[in-house]
């Protein structure tokens, strides 16, 4: 008793009950029934107790949207994934938010560690809490990781090869491709070429051949003299890809340029790069004896003649080579040589054009 | 190797490094009770109670473990003791719950019966609805008027969770972050409503003076 009335705790406890419990002394209650103040405070608690009491029998009040969190965090919450100062956050919000305290609720009810009598029967009676399919979920996990590891390791070989089968599936054929195409272009270029120079060559020696000296292969045709400022004729540039290619027909241009001296360098060339037919020695040697008779050099002759002993070797019935070796002597002043040269020409010679100029060179010879 | 005597975090780093079922048989006897009793009740609260299912959603739940080269498990930071196995339920529920998400078609979710309550009671006893907002803005401003500290907002939030959200000792109890045992969580709530109601008595005026000691 305080001044003369109950203590709060006394006050309290009366609020809690209607009338006196067993074996619980009268004094209180008796005051309570005297004192009017008391009396009326006792009473204020058992109000404010019963509102408490409603509080909890009713359910919160709908509330306008709180800005609540994603669901997904009250799993983090209960699973104590969040800082205790981020969990508490939470904690708060969800304690006066029915709908999050729901979720809250929900996500504990699912992390507790009890299991109740029924989720262990159920869980006993899994297929996976059988230790033979535990066995083999374990192996399967096993090959699981080993797969990702060789995909790993896959990718990352592959990651290095990336450049190299780029350049495999790419580069090399587009290369291949390009080279081809160059190969082509140029073959088709330098076919061009050729063509270019055989009809210069076919058009210009049908004008009249370059000289008294007969080349390789040709037909018949009259000596068109020799070329100078006075009479100039198509001249053609002569390819290297035919000088490379076509020696033969690329000195033959450069006999109807007027251009012996090209000719020998271009035959020489040839012969060096080991074509040394009876056709390139025979030009060759026409080349060399052009040379000579502007040159008045013995030697050259001499070389011209050796070129077609050569010559002859390989091609011992070719009245062109013949034909040459008579002009030769004819320069030489060597008549006998010349004549048996003419002999030896005749009996291979069927063209009546070669044969009646042969029959022309005789007399002078 | 012995798995069986490897701590949590050496067991997980040998199932993320190798490819050895021994290191998975382990992980497996270790946690499948966990993993599965997390499956049945996410199942139940989608009130989903096929087997078959249960079982698809545990093996995915090891599938994802070991997706993307073991992610999961190699992300995997250990905090405490204990923190493993609150991950994994958190893995494990997300994955379930995402799974019964897109099984179950929208309408045929259910409305939680709490839910329904709320919205069953919205439009009816519009008075005592004001007085209940009333009487709770009041408790909630004593709460508050205690303090900000960790301590007094920590008691507030198990006072709401136990007046208003009708948790139990034992649940708010095991909320991380509570650190109380629900003996401790119950003394709590003793003592707050305590004092809010001798705090609410003040304020209606009817103190007279007999020794209330102060709040």
């Amino acid at each position: 008793m305080e001044n003369g009335h109950l203590s709060i705790e006394q006050i309290e406890d009366l609020s809690l009950s209607d009338e006196p419990a067993t074996g619980e002394p009268p004094g209180a209650w008796s005051h309570i029934g005297r004192c009017e103040e008391c009396r009326s405070l006792v009473e204020e608690y058992r109000l404010v107790h019963a509102r408490f009491t409603e509080l909890v029998s009713r359910k919160p009040p709908a509330r306008a949207p709180m800005n609540c969190p994603d669901e997904n965090i009250w799993f983090d919450v209960a699973g104590g994934r969040l800082s205790p100062a981020e969990s508490l956050t939470y904690i708060q919000h969800a304690a006066t938010c029915a709908s999050c305290a729901q979720k809250l609720r929900t996500a504990n009810r699912i992390f507790e560690d009890e299991l109740s009598a029924a989720e262990e029967s159920t869980i006993n009676s899994l297929p996976s809490s059988n230790p033979d399919r535990q066995r083999e979920l374990a192996e399967m996990l096993g090959k699981v990781s080993k797969a990702q590891e060789d995909k790993k390791g896959l990718e990352v070989k592959q990651t290095l090869r990336i450049p190299w089968r780029r350049l495999l599936l790419y580069a090399i054929p587009a290369t291949a491709c390009v080279i081809v195409g160059l190969l082509v272009s140029n073959s088709i270029y330098v076919k061009g070429q050729v063509q270019e120079v055989q009809a210069f060559v076919d058009s210009e020696y049908g004008k009249g051949r370059p000289g008294d000296y007969r080349l390789a292969g040709m037909p018949y045709q009259r000596n068109r003299g020799e070329r100078g400022p006075a009479n100039l004729l198509p001249f053609i540039e002569i390819p290297k890809s035919v000088i490379r290619t076509k020696p033969l027909l690329a000195g033959e241009a450069a006999f109807l340029n007027g251009e012996p001296r090209s000719a020998k360098e271009i035959l020489e060339r040839a012969c060096r790069s080991c074509d040394t037919s009876a056709m390139t020695l025979n030009d060759l040697a026409v080349a060399t004896a052009m040379e000579a008779d502007t040159t008045r050099s013995q030697a050259d002759y001499e070389k011209a003649l050796a070129l077609l002993d050569e010559a002859l070797k390989q091609r011992p019935d070719d009245a062109a080579i013949y034909f040459n070796r008579a002009r030769i002597f004819e320069r030489l002043k060597r008549s006998e040589d010349a004549r048996k040269a003419l002999e030896q020409f005749r009996r291979f010679e069927r063209d009546p054009g070669w044969l009646a100029e042969a029959e022309r060179m005789l007399p002078s010879s | 190797m012995n798995y069986e005597s490897m701590s949590i975090d050496e067991l997980l780093q040998e199932c993320a490094k190798s490819s050895q079922s021994g290191a998975w048989a382990e992980f497996i006897r270790r946690f499948h009770r966990l993993i599965a009793s997390v499956v049945i009740r996410c199942c139940r609260e989608w009130s989903q109670r096929s087997p078959e299912l249960v079982e698809d959603l545990i093996q995915e739940t090891y599938l994802k473990l070991c997706a993307n080269n073991h992610s999961i498990l190699a992300n995997f930071r250990s905090e405490h003791p204990n923190s493993f196995l609150g991950y994994l339920k958190v893995v494990t529920a997300n994955l379930a719950c995402d799974r019964l998400r897109s099984l179950v078609p929208k309408n045929e979710q259910t409305v939680p019966l709490d839910d329904a309550n709320n919205q069953a009671q919205t439009g009816t006893g519009q008075v005592e609805k004001m007085e209940d907002q009333a009487f709770f803005k009041k408790v909630d401003g004593i709460l508050l008027a205690r303090g900000s500290g960790s301590l007094e907002q920590k008691e507030r939030a198990i006072f709401w969770l136990w007046y208003q959200q009708g948790f139990t000792a034992k649940e708010i109890a095991s909320l991380p972050g509570i650190d109380l045992t629900p003996k401790g969580v119950e003394s709590v709530i003793y003592r707050i409503t305590k004092l809010i109601k001798r705090i609410l008595i003040e304020d209606r005026g009817e103190n007279r003076g007999k020794g209330f000691p102060a709040p």
